[in-house]
């Protein structure tokens, strides 16, 4: 009596360390000459292989969504997007290109102070064909930049408030994994 | 390698390992939060010193140890507060696993996993639930090699015997 509870005992200790492969030579022969006789020890040892797969298949868990920013922002480490630099670089461009072009027919008697080493005077409306279809191409490139920057901003803008609004905790099981 | 971008490549690696066993650990979503950001900000201070092997590990013990910090602070504030006012038995919620889990089988095994004592609870949910290696749970919870695999097994042996025939098809 004494004996047959102690002998589950031994074997109950060792169906883990079976199962990963773990017992040593002499202790698994042992084991495996038991199980071929102990049905005990048979249902035992598939109820460990049970556990094991529920185990396996518990999900686990997806951080919330806004935690990563949260963290970024209070360690400064967020990278740093200048959200208006290329839409400002861009603008210029476009608006210098713009003076260039129209300044003639704008202010076709300006003159640009030089502190009398030289004086410039605009020659009014007496644009070359050539200089004139150069600047237009020019403003107009100008012009799509200004376009392409507008609309990284906007995204740039949409993005960063979508990602400051509250998030509600993602209980989702990661990618491969099913509840 | 920039210390901003290795720090931001870390926090999108580890935050749902980290939160994920703070949740386990801790069955609040909020106080889990609150832990990994505590935890992440403590790395972004010690990232210059950590070496690249470390940080994981380094990530969970501190996880692990600062919920469990938490959740004695909570049972001793909940004791005191049940004693005080003499509210009664105290109310046991549901862990993160129970909710998650589906079946019945799966349900009482999460809750059978509650019940286990520290360090059984944290080897099986850092081996089973979160698939980490023996080295690197053997760092993150201070142990040798040999006790994590001798404390797994009594654990999942207590697992077992627990759930006993409900583990029969």
């Amino acid at each position: 009596m004494i004996e047959e509870k102690t002998l589950p005992a031994w074997f109950n200790e060792r169906i883990e360390p079976w199962l990963d492969g773990d017992l040593a030579g002499g202790e698994a022969a042992l084991f495996e000459a038991r199980l071929a006789d102990d049905k005990t020890l048979r249902r035992e040892v598939q109820r460990a292989r049970a556990l094991r797969q529920e185990l396996a298949a518990l999900p686990g868990l997806k951080a919330p969504r806004n935690l990563s920013r949260k963290v970024l922002e209070m360690t400064g480490a967020e990278p740093r997007v200048p959200l208006w630099g290329w839409a400002t670089g861009a603008a210029m461009a476009a608006s210098l290109a713009l003076v260039v072009t129209l300044s003639p027919t704008l202010f076709p008697d300006a003159t640009v102070d030089t502190g009398g080493l030289a004086e410039n005077t605009a020659p009014g409306l007496e644009l070359s064909d050539e200089e004139l279809a150069r600047a237009t191409a020019e403003l107009r490139l100008a012009l799509g930049y200004l376009d392409r920057a507008g609309e990284v901003a906007a995204r740039q803008v949409g993005a960063q408030t979508a990602t400051r609004a509250v998030q509600p905790v993602t209980l989702l099981p990661r990618d491969g994994e099913t509840i | 390698m920039n210390l901003q971008f290795r720090f931001r490549r870390l926090v999108k690696k580890h935050q749902s390992q980290l939160f994920s066993l703070a949740y386990h650990l801790l069955g609040q979503s909020a106080e889990a939060e609150d832990v990994v950001q505590d935890v992440l900000v403590k790395l972004w201070q010690h990232l210059p010193e950590l070496e690249a092997a470390r940080v994981k590990p380094w990530l969970l013990r501190v996880t692990r140890n600062a919920s469990l910090d938490l959740l004695r602070r909570r049972r001793y504030s909940q004791a005191y507060v049940t004693e005080t006012v003499n509210a009664g038995p105290q109310v046991v919620s549901e862990s993160p696993l129970e909710r998650l889990s589906s079946s019945d089988l799966g349900q009482r095994l999460a809750e059978a996993i509650r019940q286990l004592d520290e360090p059984y609870r944290s080897l099986v949910l850092l081996r089973d639930v979160e698939e980490m290696n023996y080295r690197e749970i053997a760092e993150a919870l201070e142990l040798s090699d040999s006790q994590v695999k001798v404390y797994l097994h009594r654990a999942r042996r207590r697992l077992r015997e627990r759930l006993g025939s409900e583990l029969d098809d």
